[in-house]
């Protein structure tokens, strides 16, 4: 088995929404992707400490990035029950990390940093070395 | 085949293993430089080359270097699929470098200018910058060990540096000439911790790689990594070409903080 893909922090405010009943926002599921494992080395040379970390963070979805009318493999069979599930359960709890997001979220700048709002859920898009994954965040206004 | 037909060719293979496994106790220099050296040897032909290289890289001033890549990735499944992509360097020695990394899922433009780092996705308008500082060489290892950006092909920058990794070698064979998109060059095989690679080196008085190939052995189905390597050693760049300029929709935001790993 490998690693889940998306970890789960559950935080005070994350709690607070799940008691009070709030509608939390579902990941467009037909988003979830193929998985790709990217661990192929594309350089000989690597620092020690990065290669103790060579299977954290490294797996992204073959369609990352990708235009989003553009599925070639991601749609039909793809988005299992386990997906779905993992998906839905962690995807509006603060701190948890998604490759993409719902199409109908909006970008919002704040300080000179992008978010996206997507309905009550905030995401924070970051750099994970050269792919873009969105942490969800607390409302930061 | 029958039995005493089978009889006799097991007799051969056996004179033949006989043979081969004498071979790694005969000195090296007598062994015909066409003949890899057995696993776990180095010959120091092989080592000398990268060596000869890794100097001549650095001493190039301004290149472009375009390379046609493919890579293996794994599905979850385990399958392996092979993504085709491109990666251009253009480059001022010291410290001015662009990168733009193409494959059939991600598009990276990457710029330094000798005091900013940026990284920016020209179809998902995301852009991240740090400050930067040193050659290209201590350049692609900051970004790797601070924000984990694997720069495809960063060897370039780091051969002939004392960053170079040749103590890490276990392995390094000369397997014989070859010709790659109609430039003759030799071709050479090493093996280390994770990775075992191959070099084909440019004959003559340009030693510039040809061609690589990485192959992950850590992993059990071990993919691949293939460039090939095309060089323009008198590009005219200007200054424009390191500074990033975010267009008007380009979005900032920043890069994970470090160290994700620690759980």
């Amino acid at each position: 088995m490998r690693k889940p893909l998306l970890r789960k922090l559950v935080t005070p405010v994350a709690l607070l929404a799940g008691a009070a009943g709030l509608n939390l926002v579902l990941p467009d599921v037909a988003h979830a992707g193929r998985q790709i494992n990217n661990t192929t080395r594309t350089s000989v040379n690597r620092n020690v400490n990065v290669n103790q970390n060579v299977n954290v963070n490294r797996h992204v979805d073959v369609d990352v990035d990708v235009d989003r009318n553009w599925h070639p493999v991601a749609t039909a069979a793809v988005a299992t029950a386990a997906v779905a599930t993992t998906a839905a359960v962690t995807s509006a709890v603060v701190g948890s990390m998604v490759h993409s997001i719902p199409p109908s979220c909006v970008p919002v700048v704040i300080n000179g940093i992008t978010y996206q709002q997507c309905g009550t859920t905030w995401y924070q898009p970051q750099y994970v070395g050269s792919s873009v994954q969105y942490v969800v965040i607390a409302p930061p206004r | 085949m029958n039995r005493s037909k089978f009889r006799a060719a097991i007799g051969q293979a056996a004179i033949v293993v006989a043979c081969l496994t004498a071979a790694p106790g005969a000195p090296l220099a007598q062994q015909p430089a066409t003949k890899p050296a057995p696993a776990g040897e180095i010959e120091p032909k092989a080592i000398d080359a990268l060596k000869t290289m890794g100097a001549y890289l650095r001493t190039l001033k301004t290149f472009t270097v375009r390379s046609d890549t493919t890579i293996d990735e794994l599905l979850d499944t385990g399958q392996k699929v092979q993504f085709g992509g491109t990666v251009e360097y253009r480059v001022r020695a010291p410290n001015r470098l662009r990168a733009d990394v193409n494959s059939d899922r991600k598009q990276r433009q990457y710029f330094y200018d000798g005091k900013t780092m940026t990284v920016y996705g020209p179809r998902n308008k995301y852009y991240a910058s740090v400050p930067a500082s040193g050659t290209i060489g201590e350049l692609v290892q900051a970004a790797e060990q601070k924000h984990g950006l694997d720069l495809p092909l960063s060897d370039l920058f780091l051969w002939g540096t004392d960053k170079a990794g040749l103590d890490d070698i276990k392995s390094a064979a000369y397997i014989g000439p070859a010709r790659i998109g109609g430039i003759d060059c030799d071709h050479y095989a090493y093996r280390q911790q994770d990775v075992d690679w191959q070099l084909w080196i440019q004959r003559g008085k340009t030693p510039l790689p040809c061609k690589m190939v990485i192959t992950t052995t850590q992993e059990a189905s071990q993919p691949q990594y293939v460039a090939l390597l095309k060089w323009d050693l008198a590009p005219k760049l200007d200054d424009a070409v390191f500074k990033f300029t975010p267009p008007k929709d380009a979005k900032r935001i920043a890069f994970a903080p470090a160290a994700p790993g620690q759980k």
